[in-house]
């Protein structure tokens, strides 16, 4: 039930978690009283009524140089990805028993390169989590193992998959702490959503282009790029405060 | 219903049966809940209770009281009482002309 609970915005429950826990213990919810507490979060990120005011003023965050340099290799690995898919797109076609694909071995010491700079990127987010993050960080260390293993045989792309799984509940963990905005969140989510979903479709079965074309994998694949330019921005900026001050009602 | 709520969204009904719960006295979430649900029949989930609750807090229309066991009662403002007796007043002005001009197609 805490999980539910902690859907809601910092300043919300600082406010009203105790409370509000009190009444879920008194009588327990049921799956429509669970629906009813996830619009309720909704609501309270989309209107919120409780906004945080600085009690006192705090301390700077601290923060060694290694999260930014990763930010900045994370983000030149989101050229290297674009540099990969380019590669690909222009490597020859081969023709195997009707069908055709491109060879692209010339990209993979690209694509293993970016891949790489994604898992230290992620790995950065996930360290500079507050405790507990243990979820998080176990999440991000076994994306960057199945996302090394992509790396190194890039048509497994189920691993490719498993490791973008992995990336979102880091950045989700990271979202609840305050420490990626919104925006960086939904940008991830659209763009792992462009490139796996339709790779996704197909593998299952439940999408075949009208006319195959071997190019269409590396332009789906391309909007993951988002996900390198996501990481890397939100380790490139300043960090982001977690709300812990006095709730104050709008 | 509930003009005086217009930027409460789909909150202003239950902020009203709230408001109504709140009419005889404090009463924490479980109690309102129980209540409202006795009032309207609907019951009202944990989410848009609190949803409402804290639009009503924020407007000044009811007031928290010191927790009791982490279960903290709320209470009618005085504005919050205003509020609740416009919107009733309203109300009972909207059935009387309703059943009034059923009165009169009957005839």
């Amino acid at each position: 039930m805490t999980r539910l609970v902690g859907l809601y915005p910092r300043a919300w429950r600082d406010r009203y978690e105790d409370e509000f826990l009190a009444l879920l213990a008194e009588r327990p919810p049921d799956p429509l009283d669970r629906l009813d507490i996830v619009r309720g979060a909704i609501d309270a990120r989309l209107h919120p009524q409780v906004q945080g005011s600085p009690a006192a003023p705090e301390p700077a965050i601290v923060r060694g140089p290694w999260p930014m340099r990763a930010g900045w290799l994370t983000l030149a690995g989101g050229v290297l990805w674009i540099a990969t898919m380019i590669v690909a797109v222009n490597s020859p076609i081969v023709v195997d028993g009707g069908r055709a694909y491109r060879d692209a071995a010339a990209a993979a010491p690209l694509f293993f390169a970016a891949v790489v700079m994604l898992g230290v990127g992620m790995l950065a987010v996930a360290l500079e989590l507050p405790e507990p993050a243990r979820a998080a960080r176990t999440a991000a260390f076994w994306s960057s193992m199945v996302g090394m293993l992509w790396a190194l045989a890039p048509w497994l792309m189920l691993a490719g998959m498993t490791a973008f799984s992995g990336l979102i509940v880091v950045a989700v963990a990271a979202w609840r702490a305050g420490r990626w905005s919104s925006l960086e969140l939904g940008i991830l989510f659209v763009g792992v959503a462009l490139g796996c979903g339709p790779i996704l479709a197909y593998s299952v079965g439940l999408w075949v282009p009208a006319t195959p074309d071997p190019d269409t994998q590396f332009l789906v694949l391309g909007a993951l790029v988002a996900a390198w330019g996501a990481v890397g921005a939100s380790l490139v900026r300043a960090p982001r405060r977690r709300a812990t001050s006095q709730p104050t009602i709008a | 219903m509930s003009q005086g709520f217009t930027d409460f969204g789909r909150f202003a009904e239950p902020s009203l049966y709230i408001l109504l719960s709140l009419s005889d006295g404090p009463k924490h979430g479980y109690a309102i809940m129980a209540d409202v649900e006795e009032i309207s029949g609907v019951p009202l989930g944990p989410g848009t209770l609190y949803g409402a609750l804290a639009r009503l807090e924020g407007r000044g229309l009811i007031e928290a009281l010191e927790p009791v066991e982490r279960r903290r009662p709320y209470r009618l403002t005085a504005l919050g009482a205003t509020t609740l007796k416009v919107q009733l007043d309203g109300l009972a002005g909207f059935a009387r002309t309703g059943l009034e001009r059923l009165r009169e197609a009957a005839r």
